[in-house]
């Protein structure tokens, strides 16, 4: 009997201490993106170009788009669709994300980033901040998941618990509703606002 | 029949004049029992009266004013003689708004001085919660605040006039919870009674709350009166810095009873003046004078009695039900006056009591047949769908045999009190109308032919003219206060009439819930091996359907495209809506649209008192629903109700792209149109019938195919003529103006009755139709004469009134008297001496 207790709270321990890296883990791993980017914003001296540019390395190695691109679809529309549908899909999606945070970049002033320390959600892990501008807080959630090829990746954003995936999951889902996906594809490529 | 007739002559003898006092004192404290009834008479004009209560869209209003809670209110405009935004002016508009406040059961007052201002200096919006600036606010500026009233989507046009220079003060009232619990209540009964599953205890219940609701309507019209009162009092105190006005639909309805009730009065009194006059110069007689005007009386007083006894409610559609029964009394009367008159002539030996049971004796067939006839006109009505309409035909059933049978009562009691008169003069020889009519006719026949054709051919194109179309604006004369207020409104506030389009962007809720899940949850999930990909994700399929992510930039594309169509319809003023909201909060965002994000964030962030007052009224995410409240220009001349009605709708379907189930317009302007086209089309059918029933009636009076179908035509040559007139002068067919057809046709059967059947005795004499023709002028022609002399002046008076429908009653009603008396002195005789209904007859020469 001593030995089943002994077992059972060596693996416990084992299991926090499993969880406690992990959180560790995201903490450092965002801490460290965003630090960067906030130093490229800060960097007076960049061109808008090499602005983006900077930022996108970041980004890019930070978010996993391609998750981000199929989680908008959602098991309702994403296993639907066709390979070629599923890459033209992801790669409009990818530009559009892309470039809508690049253009937020633009309302950067004085903004400081503040850090709360990160909370386990079910498998996935919650970087929660706060974006601080004299008596403004803006609060900001990054959502991350364990990729098994790249580790840590958001897969979601959360700006005043509004999340992006879900609105554009909304809007996503209401083209699709009454339309196809040719007809989603081609608002895509317009690039009218979705 | 004779022995008959002598049988009920002798009764009447007997029992009536044997005992005219007793028989006048019975009958007197009958009409003063229903006298005291009377004080339980209502005029109702609300709004309630003027819609179908099974229409399908008064259900949808009733829902679409639930779920967005519209409240009633008025407006008070604000004309400056100095600058709106003068510090003097702004501090009147205050004290007024604060005096208005202070009114009782009024909730709350608004003014422009209320008006959140966001770029007066440019706040954030998340700053709105705690910081909302307003031209009270010590920081306001009112430079930028003069300009963004001017520019503001919301404010302009709405809470200021285009040019500044007017304002509007909203005054707020209650949300009747009462009335409307009961009102439901009644719906539900009201739907059990038709199905016939009401039990014998829910009967009694629904009869507590029909007498309820009445009492409860009757408390609130009171009360709404007196705030309006009380509001003109408050306004009439700031006359003297301000041009001021009131407007809205509930002062509408208020004024609509105060000038009918005004009408009533002043009218009534100047009907009853012009009576007298007229009596006086056709029979130069006292008596001629009180015994008509006490039967007219008498008559009226018991009907009102009725009226209270049953709870029927005098509607602006029934609202000439006193004027119409007025008519038919004096109708009778008259008939009695020149029958006795004819009578005491021809009998100079006789008795006063002889000749006046002779007058009664030989004039109660065709005044029973008159008034069979003319009720069987009105008992169409009652086939109508329309309840106001129903009790109408049901008023005028229940007049027209109260008249009969007053009139056949007091006229015999009241003249045996008098001596006989010896010899009267024939006041005709003045002016010999009906000798000239029966010239005309003898020599003129087949130009009366033409003639009648022609009227015939002007009236039916006059008809094809005819428009169902009228404006609340239209009832009223230009220079009263009440058109004058409702003009202002309209041209610079935004238009008076509202209109409510909703828009469903998807199906309900439930079954889109329900597919969603059948789609994801089981079958595809299982199917596909990359379910488990989403299956640490399922945070998005519970939060997907979160309010904030209802306000997709793609639906708010739609709702600015649909704001932008309605606001550039000519004949809409103010449209507000979400598209309204997102144009401020656009300003905000530098004047680009906002996109999903930002949306979803806007609504997260939007304090919930603001939601409150720039969502909830326009948003039913619940109901997956966009609302756009919009006020209809009344007084637009180019506005077709029911065309533009039909046409938001196909616009909406075809260019909009939304299925038909999905677009609902609602409000007064629809009740109002559906009303109206109900009406026009029940009139259409219910005269349809009413021709009908009076051929019936004509062939079970006549016994004759050839006589029934040469009545009818005088009486179609009426109506004809009065509606033709209406759609040549562009009179439109409103719930007022169309009951002038029933009426025309209740006068025109009048004259066809009494004169075909003395026709009919008068050709027995000597089977000479000329000859017959001349004496039935002479006699019952005389009376039809003086009939329609002294009502067509008696209402002459009514175009003198500020209320337009009295005027077309007036004007319409003398029209139809006189085309209906011509019509029966010239194309009737003609007829009947063309066609020879009554056999062949017999050369005077040879006789």
């Amino acid at each position: 009997m001593k030995t089943w207790i002994l077992i059972f709270l060596s693996l416990s321990l084992f299991s926090s201490t499993v969880f406690a890296d992990e959180l560790s883990e995201v903490d450092h791993f965002m801490k460290e993106k965003l630090s960067t980017v906030m130093k490229v914003l800060e960097n007076k001296s960049l061109s808008k170009e090499q602005r983006d540019a900077a930022v996108l390395v970041q980004i890019n190695a930070a978010f996993d788009f391609n998750k981000m691109a199929k989680l908008t679809l959602g098991r309702k529309y994403w296993p639907g669709l066709s390979t070629t549908e599923q890459t033209r899909f992801t790669s409009l999606f990818i530009q559009r994300m892309q470039a809508s945070y690049l253009e937020k970049l633009d309302l950067y002033t004085d903004e400081q980033i503040a850090y709360n320390p990160p909370i386990r959600v079910n498998k996935n892990v919650h970087m929660l901040t706060e974006l601080v501008s004299g008596d403004n807080h803006i609060s900001m959630r990054y959502k991350l998941y364990k990729s098994k090829e790249s580790g840590w990746r958001v897969y979601d954003i959360e700006l005043e618990g509004v999340s992006i995936i879900t609105t554009y999951r909304s809007q996503f889902y209401e083209v699709l509703d009454k339309g196809t996906i040719n007809d989603l594809l081609n608002k895509l490529e317009q690039a009218d606002g979705m | 029949m004779k022995t008959s007739r002598s049988y009920s002559a002798n009764l009447f003898d007997k029992v009536v004049l044997g005992r005219p006092r007793l028989i006048l004192f019975l009958i007197l404290i009958a009409v003063s029992f229903l006298g005291t009834q009377a004080k339980k008479f209502k005029l109702d004009a609300s709004a309630d009266t003027l819609i179908l209560e099974d229409d399908e869209d008064l259900q949808n209003t009733r829902t679409v004013v639930s779920r967005y809670g519209e409240q009633d209110f008025v407006v008070v405009t604000y004309h400056p003689k100095s600058d709106l935004f003068d510090k003097v002016t702004l501090e009147h508009i205050d004290n007024l708004q604060s005096d208005l406040a202070e009114i009782r059961s009024i909730e709350r007052v608004t003014s422009l001085l209320d008006m959140p201002l966001l770029e007066s200096p440019k706040i954030p919006i998340k700053q709105l919660a705690t910081k909302v600036i307003t031209l009270r606010s010590s920081e306001v500026d009112k430079k930028l605040a003069r300009i963004e009233f001017k520019n503001s989507p919301i404010y302009h046009n709405l809470v200021v006039s285009p040019d500044l220079s007017t304002t509007a003060i909203q005054v707020v009232f209650p949300a009747d919870t009462k009335g409307n619990d009961l009102l439901k209540r009644r719906i539900q009964f009201r739907k059990k009674e038709r199905e016939g599953t009401l039990s014998p205890s829910e009967k009694i219940e629904y009869a507590g709350v029909r007498a309820a609701l009445s009492q409860h309507n009757e408390t609130m019209k009171q009360l709404r009166h007196e705030n309006i009162a009380a509001i003109r009092a408050v306004m009439d105190r700031y006359r003297s810095d301000a041009e001021l006005f009131l407007g809205g639909v509930s002062m509408v309805t208020d004024d609509l009873i105060t000038f009918i009730k005004s009408d009533l009065k002043l009218f009534g009194i100047g009907v009853l003046f012009f009576l007298i006059i007229t009596l006086k110069l056709i029979f130069k007689n006292l008596r001629w004078i009180v015994i008509p005007l006490s039967c007219c009386f008498l008559a009226t007083l018991a009907m009102v009695g009725f009226l209270g006894f049953f709870g029927w409610e005098v509607t602006v559609i029934s609202s000439n039900f006193i004027s119409l029964q007025l008519i038919i009394t004096m109708a009778i009367t008259i008939h009695l006056i020149v029958r006795y008159l004819e009578l005491a002539e021809a009998n100079p030996k006789a008795s006063n009591r002889e000749i006046i049971l002779e007058t009664v004796a030989s004039m109660f067939k065709p005044c029973l047949y008159a008034a069979l006839t003319t009720i069987a006109g009105f008992a169409s009505l009652v086939l109508s769908n329309i309840l106001p309409v129903i009790n109408f035909g049901w008023m005028m059933i229940a007049g027209i045999s109260v008249s009969l049978l007053l009139t056949f009562l007091i006229f015999p009691i009241a003249l045996s009190f008098f001596e006989k008169v010896e010899k009267q003069k024939s006041s005709h020889k003045v002016f010999p109308l009906t000798s000239i009519l029966a010239r005309f006719t003898e020599h003129r026949g087949p130009l009366i032919i033409v003639i009648s054709i022609g009227a015939l051919v002007f009236g039916l194109t006059g008809i094809m003219r005819l428009v169902v179309e009228n404006s609340f604006i239209d009832y009223f004369k230009k220079s009263t206060e009440i058109y004058q207020g409702m003009k202002l409104i309209d041209q610079t506030l935004g238009g008076t009439t509202p209109l409510d389009v909703t828009i469903d962007f998807g199906e309900p809720k439930e079954n889109k819930t329900d597919s969603v899940e059948t789609a994801g949850s089981s079958d595809e999930a299982d199917t596909f091996d990359e379910g488990d990909e989403f299956g640490d994700f399922d945070e998005f399929e519970e939060e997907g359907d979160a309010d904030k992510y209802w306000f997709t930039s793609d639906k708010m594309a739609r709702i600015k495209a649909i704001n932008d169509y309605l606001d550039a319809i000519p004949e809409t003023g103010k449209v507000l809506s979400l598209g309204t909201m997102l144009k401020v909060a656009e300003k905000l965002n530098d004047g680009k649209p906002l996109d999903n994000f930002k949306l979803a964030l806007l609504y997260s962030e939007l304090p919930a008192d603001m939601r409150t007052l720039v969502l909830d009224p326009y948003v039913s995410v619940e109901h997956d629903q966009a609302r756009f409240s919009i006020r209809v220009r009344d007084s637009e001349k180019t506005l077709k109700r029911d065309e533009l009605l039909k046409k938001i709708r196909y616009d909406l379907i075809n260019q909009f792209g939304f299925k038909e189930e999905h677009v609902h317009l609602t409000g007064m302007l629809v009740l109002y149109n559906n009303m109206l086209q109900s009406l026009f089309d029940s009139q259409i059918k219910t005269l349809g019938l009413a021709v009908a029933a009076l051929i019936f009636m004509f062939l079970i009076l006549f016994r004759s195919f050839k006589l029934s179908l040469i009545a009818i035509t005088p009486n179609l040559l009426s109506i004809g003529i009065v509606l033709g007139v209406m759609g040549w002068a562009g009179i439109p067919l409103d719930m007022m103006t169309i009951t002038i057809a029933a009426i025309s046709v209740g006068i025109a059967v009048d004259d066809t009755i009494h004169y075909i059947h003395r026709f009919k005795h008068e050709f027995e004499v000597d089977r000479n139709y000329m000859a017959a023709m001349h004496r039935c002028h002479e006699s019952i022609g005389q009376a039809m004469y003086y009939t329609s002399v002294t009502i067509i002046i008696g209402f002459s008076i009514l175009c003198l009134s500020n209320f337009i429908p009295s005027i077309y009653f007036g004007l319409l009603t003398g029209l139809a008297m006189f085309i209906a008396l011509i019509a029966a002195m010239t194309l009737l005789p003609q007829l009947i001496i063309l066609i020879k209904p009554l056999g062949p007859e017999v050369e005077l020469k040879q006789k």
